[in-house]
């Protein structure tokens, strides 16, 4: 029987890691995912592995992509600023297709002062962040369950199809408690790591040229021709989204991360009005399931992006049913200051559902 | 008297660094899990370790938890003077509102809820442990809601805080969990 436990988002996100075979994780702490930082250190000289605190982010992410490029599973963790600061060596695992996972616990704002505040203000920026111009998954998973999950999932996605692959939480995500089973997911086979730097020993003395690790590509129009072609592949097979309550919707909300959760509760308060509003949950942010949410939006009619931000989420909706359905918008000024930082509450969306309707 | 854990639980602790909020919030989803299957626990605080608002939101069903968090909650219990106002009007109405009058000076204005103004922290000073008035506050919880046997918190209170800092607080934290109830079973309303 599977072991039912008690366990923070962030611990989540380390305790899947070990699940799916990771043994490296490098990382700089910073607020509000330290916690998964913390677990490593503490978990992984048990088993064998490599805990190592870097001296900064573009550090850490250098040796992701050292022990991603030697055929290991690695892992590192970060917030906002620090994605940004990672954002070089990133791009680069990218462009050389080195697969390792990133998870970014996002929160609000610029590096200093707004550390312990929520927000949802990395969706831009992770979708599309990267210099080289080649897309790489982003999982949003909503709940603590659904991390431990998806961090394997990711650790999957990034080895089928050696891509790097981002796993996008936010503040409440990570440091809230929720159950979750212990258990390894199996996703199906995958291929050898025939690319892995091993040492030439690993291959006979032979030497291969495998990967453009220096950035000096040859044949640029052949590069992204492959490149374009993975793409397509993780579009078709990886694109992944949620339901809840559209079938009958007069109205879908689209939402992800906590304000997902938000929705859903917002959801099921409109049903008990009468109102019949529904949600739509865009699981991959890269690849956005565009065609399943314009089916949708076509059926209930209308669609509200919920948001805890000015609006990124909203862009992708927008192209995606445009011409289809109105889209309205409800984002980061719909806070309620209730609590210390403000949160969007779903009696605020059911507020702006019956507006709507 | 027998507990039924049909009834979703709901509850807020909204406080400043330093008051225990997250304590209690840990503690009573701990308490929870014991017996709801499903339990959310959210700690929504300030970069400020101490003096900063900070808020914790609990919750129990045994449905799936659609929401971590809301506006409204069946039960708030209030120690920050800045933060009152604001939750007195997130109580649902028929709901209860216990506050720290030892911290919080002013008065609740609303008719359809049911307030408690316990002196939760003057009483652990006086006690010697001004650190258990978070305790204090969950024995009233306890008693004024009848969410959980005051058993099930004592054996949580016991094995969350084996072998860690809080170990030295056992007794005086089970003190003070039934000096708050004892607050709530004899509590009189002030004439108003």
């Amino acid at each position: 029987m599977t072991e039912r436990i008690l366990s923070t988002g962030n611990d989540a996100v380390a305790r899947a890691a070990i699940y799916a075979g990771c043994k490296n994780y490098f990382g700089y702490p910073i607020t509000p995912q330290s916690e998964i930082a913390h677990y490593m250190a503490r978990e992984l000289p048990k088993i064998g592995g490599c805990f190592l605190q870097s001296e900064g982010e573009y550090a850490a992410a250098y040796m992701l992509l050292g022990a991603a490029l030697s055929g290991e599973r690695a892992l590192t963790s970060t917030s906002s600023p620090g994605v940004a600061l990672m954002q070089e060596p990133l791009s680069m695992m990218i462009t050389a297709e080195i697969p390792a996972v990133v998870v970014d616990t996002q929160r609000l704002g610029p590096g200093t002062g707004t550390g312990g505040q929520q927000g949802q203000t990395d969706y831009s920026f992770v979708t599309r962040g990267v210099y080289g111009g080649i897309h790489y998954p982003v999982l949003a998973p909503y709940s603590v369950s659904e991390i431990f999950e998806f961090v394997q999932l990711a650790f999957h996605i990034a080895d089928k199809y050696r891509v790097l692959t981002m796993v996008l939480t936010d503040f409440i995500l990570g440091r809230m408690t929720e159950y979750l089973e212990l258990k390894t997911f199996a996703f199906g086979p995958l291929p050898e790591k025939d690319w892995a730097l091993k040492g030439k020993a690993h291959k006979g003395g032979r030497t291969d040229f495998l990967l453009t690790v220096t950035g000096m590509m040859l044949d640029i129009p052949g590069f992204f021709a492959h490149q374009q072609e993975k793409s397509n592949r993780i579009i078709d097979s990886e694109t992944r989204y949620e339901t809840y309550k559209a079938e009958d919707a007069d109205l879908l909300i689209v939402a992800y991360g906590y304000t997902a959760r938000v929705s859903k509760r917002a959801v099921n308060m409109a049903r008990e009005q009468g109102i019949k509003a529904g949600l739509f949950r865009p699981i991959t942010l890269w690849p956005f399931p565009k065609e399943a949410l314009k089916r949708e939006a076509l059926k209930a009619g209308k669609v509200l992006v919920v948001e805890d931000s000015p609006g990124g989420l909203a862009e992708d909706v927008k192209s995606a049913v445009e011409g289809v359905s109105p889209v309205h918008f409800l984002g980061i000024q719909a806070r309620h200051t209730a609590s210390p930082e403000g949160l969007i509450f779903p009696e605020r969306i059911l507020q702006e559902v019956r507006e709507l309707l | 008297m027998a507990v039924k854990y049909d009834k979703r639980v709901r509850v807020i602790f909204a406080g400043l660094g330093g008051h225990g909020a997250l304590a209690f919030g840990e503690l009573l989803t701990e308490a929870a899990a014991r017996s709801y299957k499903y339990v959310s626990f959210v700690p929504n605080y300030s970069p400020m370790m101490r003096g900063g608002e900070s808020e914790t939101m609990i919750a129990a069903s045994q449905e799936e938890i659609d929401s971590p968090v809301w506006r409204e909650a069946d039960v708030i219990i209030v120690t920050s003077p800045t933060g009152f106002r604001v939750a007195e009007q997130r109580v649902s109405p028929g709901g209860i509102l216990i506050v720290d009058d030892s911290v919080v000076r002013e008065k609740a204005v609303r008719e359809d809820i049911k307030v408690f103004y316990i002196p939760a922290r003057r009483i652990a000073c006086e006690t010697g442990d001004p650190l258990t008035a978070n305790f204090i506050l969950m024995g009233a919880y306890l008693e004024a809601t009848k969410a959980f046997p005051v058993e099930i918190l004592e054996e949580t209170i016991e094995s969350t805080s084996k072998g860690t800092s809080r170990e030295r607080l056992l007794s005086a934290n089970k003190r003070a969990l039934h000096e708050g109830i004892k607050l709530i079973a004899n509590y009189r309303e002030e004439p108003s």
